[in-house]
């Protein structure tokens, strides 16, 4: 099987003749392509040049196509910070009384050119890498985690408990709107899945009640997006992910990006003929601090709980940082290249 | 219920003030804003009013997060409640009549704007007694160098909310601990763990604000 058609068997629940493998790499791609976060997030080329670079020196199976967590926050007015080393980033959000949700003006996504450039980006990748490697077209922020944004995350903290209810779904609806834009649009790039994060719609934010009343909904309709175009959907949430684990496969995401917090058993026991999880290696404390022998511990640990489901993609649970050392990625995917338990 | 556990209770369930409509059962009510001031202006002690209106408050608050009981939006509001009715006790600090455990010295690392958990941290580590001093977001290591030198003796609290800026802990720590050996680093935000705090040299990690409160409890001095 080639890359793309392990990541697919995967998708699917069949069985792929080894472990398949997906990074979230960008900001390591990017260092190690020789260019600054600021050259890579404006030139849809470097991005495609990096993404391929890293696969030839790595040869893992999906592309995870991630440029910044603020995109689409910046694509709705939020005042968004490029540094020229790290990620962009968010300082306040755009409305300071909730009341003005009323008054946010309809947003064309496509309009913002950061949106273009991971678009194209992704165009790229597909022409060049065809269907030997799956691209995942990853989408930025699900609805409520784009709300905290918006917002500002403490505020709508506090909208969920003094607020009118009306006025926050109303702002998780525009949400919703963006984030299904910005689906469209990936779909027609020729992408192979599409994703969001929703870290903070997760337990170490929110109560499980408050998921479902104002996170999962929301998914729910971004997932029968991504559907509505044949796309496979996968949803990332950072953290300890126990408690909603159960209500998390109601979103009908095809798979599940998760964190080390979250105890691959956990998933296993829940998921292993329902979903497909990707994931969770912690990426700063073993991948990138850690040495070649703990990559190696902790990889065959994740591959032995996950050995009796097709159902997994091995990756980190969450972005690598960029200084992470070549060789602990090589043995990570070596390990999972040799595991002959995955049956 | 006496004054003071009128503040307690409106701290433990998030009552800020009168004008607040939550909690939805108080709403209508003074708050923790205004039962505050009555208590002081009723004589009851500075000291008291922290100690058993505040702290035993937001500890059982910390106890409540620590075990999944409440999430982060419960707890800001009762961070809020208790730090929108410290106004009344600050001057009891400046004074000197309330001492205060010693200084804690909080950011988030640099590369990160995240600043709710450390907001939280700020809030009920102040309410435990602490001078707080808050240094905002992405924070270098030379920016904690220059308030350690101007309050020496501190505890310093780290805080990050990605894998991609939590890496960014282990120069902090290295560059502060060069110039002050002694010094005492704390660590906390979602991607964190004890692990990492073994792996990068600093000395605690609590997974909640609760506990963050308990350690320093145990090394407090009070300084004035």
């Amino acid at each position: 099987m080639n890359g793309y058609e392990r990541i697919n068997a995967a998708l699917k629940g069949l069985k792929p003749d080894k472990t398949p493998v997906m990074l979230h790499n960008f900001m390591m791609a990017a260092r190690e392509y020789g260019v600054t976060m600021e050259q890579f997030r404006n030139d849809p080329g470097v991005i495609a040049g990096a993404f391929i670079k890293s696969v030839e020196t790595y040869q893992f199976d999906g592309i995870l196509v991630d440029i910044d967590t603020v995109t689409l926050a910046g694509a709705l007015g939020v005042k968004i910070d490029f540094p020229i080393n790290d990620p962009a980033r968010m300082h306040d959000g755009l409305l300071t009384e909730l009341e003005n949700v009323r008054k946010l003006k309809p947003c064309r996504v496509e309009d913002y050119k950061y949106i273009q450039v991971w678009l194209e980006a992704v165009r790229l990748l597909k022409e060049y890498l065809k269907d030997e490697i799956y691209i995942r077209g990853n989408c930025d922020q699900a609805p409520f985690a784009l709300a905290t944004m918006v917002r500002g995350a403490q505020d709508l903290m506090m909208d969920l408990m003094m607020a009118e209810e009306n006025l926050v779904f109303e702002l998780l609806d525009y949400c919703t709107d963006a984030t299904c834009q910005f689906i469209k649009l990936m779909a027609q790039t020729g992408a192979d899945m599409v994703s969001n994060g929703d870290s903070p719609a997760g337990p170490e934010m929110i109560s499980p009640d408050m998921y479902e009343k104002f996170a999962l909904p929301f998914e729910k309709k971004v997932v029968d997006t991504a559907h509505s175009f044949g796309l496979p959907y996968a949803l990332h949430i950072c953290g300890n992910t126990h408690v909603i684990l159960d209500k998390m496969l109601l979103s009908g995401a095809d798979a599940f990006e998760l964190d080390y917090k979250t105890d691959a058993r956990k998933v296993f026991e829940l998921y292993s003929d329902k979903a497909t999880l990707i994931g969770n290696i912690d990426p700063s404390g073993v991948l990138a601090l850690g040495t070649v022998g703990d990559v190696r511990q902790k990889t065959i640990e994740l591959l032995e709980i996950y050995s009796g489901s097709p159902r997994f993609i091995l990756n980190a649970g969450c972005a690598l940082p960029p200084n992470t050392p070549s060789a602990n990625i090589k043995e990570m995917i070596k390990i999972a290249r040799e595991f002959t338990g995955n049956q | 219920m006496n004054l003071i556990e009128q503040v307690a209770h409106c701290i433990e369930f998030g009552k800020i003030n009168k004008a607040s409509p939550y909690p939805p059962e108080l709403k209508g009510q003074d708050g923790a804003d205004e039962l505050t001031q009555m208590a002081l202006e009723n004589g009851f002690a500075a000291e008291e009013i922290l100690q058993k209106g505040f702290v035993e408050a937001m500890n059982r608050v910390g106890q409540k997060f620590s075990e999944h009981k409440i999430f982060v939006p419960q707890m800001l509001m009762s961070a809020k409640a208790m730090n929108t009715a410290m106004k009344h006790l600050r001057p009891y600090f400046q004074s000197g009549e309330i001492s205060r455990k010693g200084k804690f010295i909080i950011g988030t690392v640099a590369g990160d704007l995240h600043d709710i958990g450390k907001n939280l941290v700020a809030m009920m580590v102040e309410g435990a007694g602490w001078e707080v001093i808050d240094l905002g977001v992405d924070i270098s290591h030379d920016r904690f160098l220059e308030e350690l030198e101007k309050h020496p003796g501190s505890f310093v609290g780290l805080s990050a909310m990605l894998t991609t800026t939590m890496v960014n802990m282990e120069s902090i720590v290295k560059n502060l601990k060069e110039k002050y050996p002694d010094l005492v680093v704390c660590i906390g935000g979602a991607p964190v763990n004890q692990e990492f705090c073994q792996k990068i040299n600093a000395d605690f990690y609590s997974p909640d604000p609760q506990g963050l409160v308990n350690y320093l409890g145990q090394h407090s001095s009070k300084v004035n």
